[in-house]
């Protein structure tokens, strides 16, 4: 009898090490030698020259051979689709075709098809984590080979438009569209993007998740041109509704109210000039929304920036004072590197506008995308006209909106500039 | 005595002859029965008659193939110092009374004061164009500057002017043996003073004109009208051209500079414009004449900026 308590404790202690055992978080090379076969090279090949022109990273997330990536892995075929295909490249070397299924162009996400029938996939978890968990990513960075980073999961970034995993931990080009991992194997993210110094972003794995959800009957032939103006278009009516909707927050310069943050995600800055030589003051105020849409290598949408140039003539008569003024009017600038082959010129309306019982020149222009017609790039420069000695030039743009949405957007913009009491 | 003096000068104007006529009618032509014979090929072998009566001159075409230029009329009577244009041939008609220019002293050439005297028309004209480029800097610029510095500025216009001056004075010199430098000089830098009073115009027009093309049109024609009267004055006084060919000339190379450089400008020009193009001056509130619009207004107007271009 005495040795029943004993052998229970024993017994006790050995469930509770073998349950320890198989509770201890896995490994890196553990991982990596579980899963290593359903981690794949994306490659977007040239056509004309049959070789790679650009490489992402992708995995298995279907038995029927689905992969997840990036969009902007895959864009060329898009855009160009005459021009480029794309094949997957295994951890054994072995290659083959795959054919794009669908995209999510706003969360950068993309799944293509391959000929890789009974290849078990890669779990999904929609799983909330703890900020300081451990993550795993995998990916093919520079072309090097197959690599796993371990890094720190720190939660969604809190000022962000689009909902991203902060994580800790190197991405490399190459290694888009690869998985992050938690550390029971499944995937928690998506790579997609980094600042540098281990400052990196994921997908969170829900957008793939309700992507391979709605995927589609894949007989049907799909408009991918079509299926990204869609997406495009649902996104700002989305954003720019809640925008029209939100009580902007406001900052003064020079007697002048004006909007600034028009949501959470905005950030603003300012700066006035120190140089002692300028016989005029000059301070600027500049707000922007950090995040963008990638659409292909050289054209972004979805921003929305302002900035506001205060001057104050001081030693300047009012003649010198309006050729400087006049010099900040001509420097609209415009953050979105589109080229002909993506957007129109911009077409424009000048003319003077009172605001307040304060007279403005304002021009207003637009520029018409030339695959997703219904979306426009704004650009809105104002200058105050109706003072001798000071004056401030506004310059407003904003990428990728409906027409509506453009001048709703631009009303209630000038509607909010007023002067402190 | 001579009752009339005929002076005739050649398509090159560098040759003056002078025949001086005792007794009417005088023939001239190109053929060898003239009294006065003259080696142009635009010229018939019989050109022109001149006679006497009791008014004076009486000059009549004899029906020639090109008359006489600048006059329709196949009968004129001149005074004395008039001149005729027959072919490329110029001929004056003086009195032997005819007053002429004093005597110049073999020694004014080497007179100091006299190159004083130029120097300091020279000086007082270019300090009044630098006076007014100055003006021009002065109201452009918005950062501390020495005095000194936008003289400094000044300079590249006034030598400029220079160089165009010496240039048509030096055209003038081989064409009729004299100078006229201040003449070239005035007219130069009245031209630059002009130019920079138009270029302000235009701005202040901008200002309250919408469109760019409108600005940019007005701008190259105004540049081309002063450069084409610049030239005629220049023209004027370097070569004897009539008046009309003159102006022709003038305008022709004025234009042609304008339509090469835009030519160039067009050829050159993006098709595609990554940033907006408006009509971007901005003048102080005295110079507006254009009414505010209410908000409501302006973005209704605006609606034309909203356009569809479809991919090729």
């Amino acid at each position: 009898m005495k040795k029943l308590p004993e052998i229970v404790f024993i017994s006790i202690l050995l469930l509770f090490l073998s349950l320890s055992v198989s509770a201890k978080p896995v490994d890196a090379e553990y991982l990596y030698g579980s899963l290593k076969s359903r981690i794949y090279q994306i490659q977007v090949i040239d056509v004309a020259s049959d070789k790679k022109s650009s490489i992402g990273s992708g995995f298995m997330i279907s038995e029927k051979g689905l992969i997840a990536t990036n969009y902007h892995v895959i864009s060329g075929v898009i855009h160009s689709p005459e021009k480029y295909r794309i094949e997957y490249l295994d951890y054994e070397g072995r290659k083959g075709n795959l054919e794009l299924v669908d995209i999510d162009i706003v969360h950068d996400l993309a799944i293509v098809h391959g000929d890789l029938d009974d290849i078990p996939p890669l779990e999904i978890s929609v799983q909330k984590m703890s900020k300081g968990a451990h993550i795993y990513s995998l990916g093919n960075p520079h072309d090097l080979g197959m690599t796993i980073i371990e890094g720190t999961y720190n939660g969604l970034l809190e000022k962000s438009l689009y909902e991203k995993i902060l994580f800790s931990g190197a991405l490399n080009p190459g290694m888009s569209g690869g998985p992050a991992l938690d550390n029971k194997g499944k995937v928690i993210g998506v790579n997609v993007s980094t600042a540098g110094n281990d400052l990196s972003f994921l997908v969170p794995a829900r957008y793939l998740s309700e992507l391979l959800q709605n995927l589609k009957d894949s007989s049907e032939p799909v408009d991918f041109t079509e299926r990204v103006e869609q997406q495009l278009f649902n996104n700002q009516q989305e954003y720019m509704g809640k925008l029209l909707k939100n009580e902007w927050g406001s900052m003064n310069l020079g007697g002048l109210v004006l909007p600034a943050e028009l949501d959470d995600y905005f950030k603003c800055w300012g700066k006035t000039d120190e140089n002692k030589d300028q016989l005029y003051n000059h301070s600027y105020s500049a707000c922007s929304s950090p995040d963008s849409i990638y659409i292909s290598s050289d054209f972004d949408t979805g921003e929305i920036d302002f900035r506001y140039d205060w001057f104050d003539a001081d030693k300047l008569n009012t003649l010198q004072f309006y050729t400087r003024y006049s010099s900040k009017f001509e420097g609209s600038f415009s953050t979105n590197s589109a080229t002909k082959e993506d957007v129109t010129n911009y077409k424009c309306n000048t003319g003077f506008v009172s605001l307040q019982d304060k007279d403005w020149k304002v021009a207003l222009c637009a520029r018409n995308y030339k695959d997703f017609t219904r979306l426009y790039d704004l650009s809105l420069t104002m200058a105050l006209v109706s003072e001798y000695d000071r004056g401030i030039v506004i310059n407003l743009n904003a990428s990728g909106i409906a027409k509506d949405m453009l001048f709703q957007f631009v009303r209630r913009f000038m509607g909010d500039i007023d002067w402190q009491n | 005595m001579a009752e009339l003096i005929l002076e005739i000068q050649d398509n090159s104007r560098r040759n003056r002859y002078y025949y001086p006529v005792e007794s009417f009618p005088v023939k001239i032509g190109r053929g060898y029965g003239n009294d006065v014979i003259i080696s142009d090929p635009y010229v018939c072998p019989e050109h022109l008659v001149i006679e006497k009566d009791d008014q004076g001159w009486i000059v009549r075409d004899l029906d020639s193939k090109n008359g006489i230029e600048n006059n329709d009329a196949t009968t004129i009577r001149p005074e004395s110092g008039d001149s005729l244009l027959i072919g490329h041939t110029r001929i004056r008609l003086f009195k032997p009374d005819h007053p002429v220019k004093p005597t110049q002293s073999l020694h004014e050439k080497h007179n100091i004061a006299g190159f004083f005297v130029g120097l300091a028309i020279t000086a007082t004209i270019l300090v009044l164009l630098g006076a007014g480029y100055f003006i021009e800097l002065y109201f452009s610029t918005s950062v501390k500057i020495q005095t000194d510095k936008l003289i400094v500025g000044s300079l590249p216009v006034m030598g400029g002017v220079l160089v165009w001056a010496g240039f048509w004075s030096l055209l003038t010199y081989i064409v009729k043996r004299k100078l006229f430098f201040y003449f070239q000089l005035i007219v130069s830098s009245i031209y630059i003073l002009l130019t920079i009073v138009t270029e302000n115009l235009v701005s202040y027009l901008a200002y309250n004109i919408k469109s760019v093309f409108v600005i940019e049109s007005l701008s190259y024609i105004s540049g081309g009208l002063l450069f084409a009267v610049l030239l005629y004055f220049n023209m004027k006084k370097a070569l004897s051209l009539p008046r009309k060919r003159q102006w022709l000339m003038a305008n022709l190379f004025s234009w042609g500079l304008i339509g090469v450089s835009l030519f160039v400008v067009i050829t050159n020009q993006s098709e595609f414009n990554s940033k907006p193009e408006y009509s971007s001056v901005i003048k102080p509130p005295f110079s507006r004449w254009v009414k505010a619009e209410d908000v409501d207004t302006f973005i209704q107007n605006s609606e034309k900026i909203i356009y569809f271009e479809h991919k090729d």
